[in-house]
């Protein structure tokens, strides 16, 4: 191969040359406020959004300078709050001649760094001559969307709202939910360019600081321009970028989120992004939905065997009709025998073409659907319903079982709650089918046996991702395919080794913690 | 990148395959729901088989052919000749044994094939001929369901019903090589329509020993304590007393929802004895004559003497052609190894030889609805 290894070569001196980066000036500001706006224009050329208001502060009697981008901030902010204050009153009280603005939250900065990047994300930057300090104030403000209704983790009874694109309010959210001291957040910026703020939130007696440390770090490695969202970060830190299944939950519900946390489990929250990281996650909680919860338990259990079932059946079942049809008919009960060999009759190719061919078509009508605006997303329907599943049987060009099959299929895949673990089943099933097709059952076997050596070897965070079904916990079995009753799941569950694990319960005796 | 390299090559070579060779879909095969075999007028092989027709043209859905050949395989050699696809025996439902085959003591070897080839699916029912397999094979019976299916619910719910034996290759296997026992199979004939008429029962060797009516049957499968779902049973309770008959005024039919048969053996004076006991709960269905005709407590006397008759003539006719389809011997060898032992190679003999009781003990459950 050395085509692929000069390839390689290549690769590496590209990725030798230095980058290119804008490093901010470490310098301090100047005391001479016809400097610092000097500096201000230097480091913003070609900045057309960029005010620079320049004043004389009524209280102190000195020119000053207002800086901050226009889009980013609150205008109602700056004028009333920031603006109205110097401009206008006298506080003769007031001895050492402080700022008076009608703000919350105001820093004191020296350096030119800090300045710039309080400008870049909306705060406004007041210079004072003579003094070598500036002051930045909180005036953000940038165009928001209201809190809305979850759109692919939609539940019935639960919550009805989810995040939006603002990482504080999103912060906010989650922490309705947990009115605790013990809920701490950790604050950290990644992106060379990009400065996304990252906001990781757990309880500090709950979660496992061994797993919150292996967190931080691999957030901590990333040497980025950019994340441009939440399930860019994910893929940055997952523990195997090659498995299919997701290793870290994205959600864009607050209620789930703060149940996760309140197992123990830490969440990630990214700024500009409408989805929240929870690990470490196993399995089982690509099956769960928040609505288990807000129903009787029985029924949820019920719904629980439903997704399990569908799972198996969104993989194996176009590859079991394969099998089936090319090298199994035996196992065919002998009057739907006959019906499938009347149906297959007319259709001019081998199953696994046949299978292909819809299975494709299904996945294109599906990508097709997701993307257009729904008014013209009900065309599609139309057209895959009719014309592709009621001709493609009339035309013989598949059989009706088939068409069946990719049905049942499609229903079984939309049954998973999770759009990550949904779409890593759809892909799944190729493989299986090109098994099927070469070996039966048995290259369905070998697939299955992969499949299921891969899922024990997986981990989320360093924690198993199997669990507890690949290392066998049975206490944990209590949420997994039959939700038991609340008021029976005393204890967290151990797969986030959470290191205390007993909830609070009042049927326990005192004294049980580290269960 | 050298991991990417290998999983392409991989996946590449893995499409390469040609795969397992006997694939063929499904659509491709013509598979075989009906085997037949037969003799003909001058003792040749004659082998049958049917199969359903997918095509749209054809009007039967169904197709059967008649060949001579060798063997099992080897007919298929010239079924493939005549046929759309490749012949499969993976769905054969039943095996069709003309009454001129059984009538040869060495046929079972022919059925190797069926045994040897795991091609082959061991539930196939093995039903005896009364007359020509063609004339079942070639049978169409129009307003019926395709004819295997009509045969195979035949035969399964004869089974259910305790009329008939299943009789699928694995049990013919067993109780052919089964020492303390004969085979029995199920027996179907064709006169104006296709009928079930009760069983064959043969010799260990295979070769065709006497047939059974259905109520025959039905009184074996008790003695063999295989009651399934239902024994019904229709009986005489006394003697005609006139001439005119014709609605038959002293029958009376009952269901047997409890039926436990013990048999109990003793081995004196160089022959075996054997003391059956049936036990049965029954309910009655039906009965034609008035209730003043009989009384309670000696209807079921009357009962138990009818069916000990019937058991005890069954039995008599089963000693004469010294055969054991109930297997007695079985019992004989659980319980008197040694004196078995001595006379397993001809125990159809012994049987004959040895004295049989049999004993009714009937409780009557509910008499109806009506009075």
């Amino acid at each position: 191969m050395p085509f692929f290894r000069r390839y390689k070569k290549e690769k590496k001196n590209q990725l030798s040359i230095p980058k290119q980066q804008n490093m901010p000036s470490q310098n301090l500001i100047s005391s001479e406020i016809v400097e610092n706006i000097a500096e201000i224009q230097d480091i913003f050329s070609d900045t057309p959004d960029l005010v620079v208001k320049n004043f004389v502060i009524k209280q102190i009697n000195r020119p000053a300078t207002l800086v901050y981008l226009s889009g980013l901030t609150d205008k109602n902010a700056i004028n009333n709050d920031v603006l109205k204050p110097l401009l206008f009153e006298v506080d003769k009280e007031n001895a050492d001649l402080e700022v008076k603005v009608a703000l919350g939250q105001i820093k004191e900065t020296n350096t030119w760094k800090n300045i710039e990047d309080a400008i870049l994300q909306g705060n406004s930057v007041l210079f004072i001559d003579g003094r070598t300090v500036a002051y930045q104030f909180d005036t953000q403000g940038w165009p928001q969307r209201g809190i809305e209704d979850t759109s692919i983790e939609s539940s019935l009874r639960g919550a009805h709202e989810g995040f939006t694109e603002t990482g504080s309010s999103n912060i906010a959210l989650i922490r309705r939910h947990i009115p605790s001291r013990e809920l701490k957040i950790k604050e950290m910026t990644i992106g060379e360019r990009g400065k996304i703020k990252i906001s990781i939130m757990y309880l500090a007696d709950v979660a496992n600081p061994e797993v919150l440390q292996e967190l931080v770090n691999r957030i901590n490695k990333l040497k980025v321009d950019f994340i441009i969202n939440t399930a860019a970060l994910a893929e940055y830190i997952e523990d195997n970028p090659y498995s299919p299944f997701p290793q870290l939950f994205l959600t864009e519900r607050p209620d789930f989120a703060a149940s996760e946390i309140f197992q123990g489990r830490i969440a990630v929250v990214v700024d500009r992004s409408p989805n929240v990281l929870i690990g470490p996650v196993t399995f089982e909680t690509f099956f769960k939905s928040m609505d288990d919860y807000s129903v009787r338990w029985m029924a949820a259990s019920f719904l629980r065997f439903m997704r399990y079932f569908g799972f198996f059946a969104a993989i194996f079942l176009p590859a079991t009709y394969i099998a089936v049809i090319s090298f199994h008919f035996e196992i065919i009960p002998l009057k739907l025998l006959l019906s499938v060999g009347a149906s297959r009759e007319k259709v001019p190719f081998p199953p696994f073409i046949e299978a292909i061919i819809m299975e494709i078509t299904l996945e294109m009508l599906r990508e097709a659907g997701v993307r257009l605006p729904a008014k013209i997303g009900q065309t599609v329907g139309i057209v895959g319903g009719i014309v592709i599943g009621q001709a493609a049987v009339q035309a013989g060009i598949v059989s009706n079982i088939m068409v069946i099959v990719v049905a049942l299929t499609a229903i079984a895949s939309f049954i998973i709650p999770n759009y990550d673990m949904g779409s890593a089943i759809r892909m799944l099933r190729f493989p299986m089918m090109i098994a099927a097709s070469l070996f039966g059952f048995v290259g369905l076997t070998v697939g299955l046996m992969t499949l299921i050596a891969h899922f024990v070897a997986l981990e989320s965070l360093g924690t198993p991702y199997g669990s507890p079904i690949a290392p066998l916990r049975f206490t944990d079995w209590k949420d997994l395919f039959i939700r038991f009753p609340m008021w029976s799941t005393v204890k967290r569950p151990e797969s986030t080794r959470a290191i205390q694990r007993k909830k609070a319960n009042p049927k326990l005796p005192e004294g049980e913690e580290n269960w | 990148m050298k991991r990417w390299v290998l999983a392409l090559v991989s996946i590449l070579l893995i499409f390469l395959l040609s795969s397992c060779g006997g694939r063929a879909p499904l659509e491709d095969l013509t598979l075989a729901f009906i085997l037949g075999v037969d003799l003909d007028d001058e003792n040749n092989l004659t082998f049958y088989e049917l199969n359903p027709v997918f095509h749209k043209g054809s009007k039967k859905g169904l197709e059967a052919y008649e060949v001579r050949a060798k063997t099992i395989r080897d007919s298929r050699r010239i079924f493939d000749g005549l046929t759309t696809g490749e012949v499969v025996a993976g769905k054969i439902q039943v095996l069709l044994v003309g009454e001129r085959v059984l009538e040869h003591a060495g046929w079972f070897s022919i059925l190797d094939s069926v045994y040897r080839n795991p091609n082959f699916s061991m539930n196939t029912r093995v039903v005896a001929v009364k007359g020509p397999v063609s004339d079942v094979v070639f049978y169409n019976p129009g307003e019926k369901p395709e004819l295997s299916l009509h045969l195979k619910a035949v035969i399964d719910k004869s089974y259910d019903r305790t009329r008939a034996v299943k009789g699928t290759l694995q049990e013919l296997h067993r109780e052919v090589y089964e020492k303390g026992m004969t085979p029995i199979i199920s027996e179907v004939k064709k006169e104006k329509k296709l009928e079930l008429s009760g069983m064959a029962l043969l010799y260990n060797k295979g070769k065709y020993a006497a047939s059974l009516d259905v109520p025959e049957s039905t009184l074996l499968l008790v003695l063999k304590n295989e009651k399934r779902h239902e024994v019904t049973m229709t009986i005489p309770i006394f003697p005609i007393e006139k001439e005119n008959n014709i609605f038959h005024k002293n029958e009376l039919s009952f269901q047997a929802s409890r039926v436990k048969t013990k048999i109990k053996t003793g081995y004196k004076k160089n022959a075996f004895h054997f003391d059956v006991k049936v036990n049965m709960t029954v309910n009655i269905m039906e009965r034609i004559f008035p209730e003043d005709k009989v009384k309670k407590a000696e209807l079921v006397k009357l009962i138990e003497k009818e069916l000990q008759k019937q058991f005890t003539d069954l039995i008599k006719k089963i000693q004469k052609k010294k055969i054991d389809p109930i297997g007695f011997g079985l019992y004989a060898r659980a319980y008197h190894y040694e004196q078995f032992k001595k006379v397993d190679n001809d125990w159809g003999k012994a049987l004959a030889e040895s004295d049989i009781n049999v004993s009714v003990n009937v409780k009557v459950n509910a008499y109806g609805a009506v009075k």
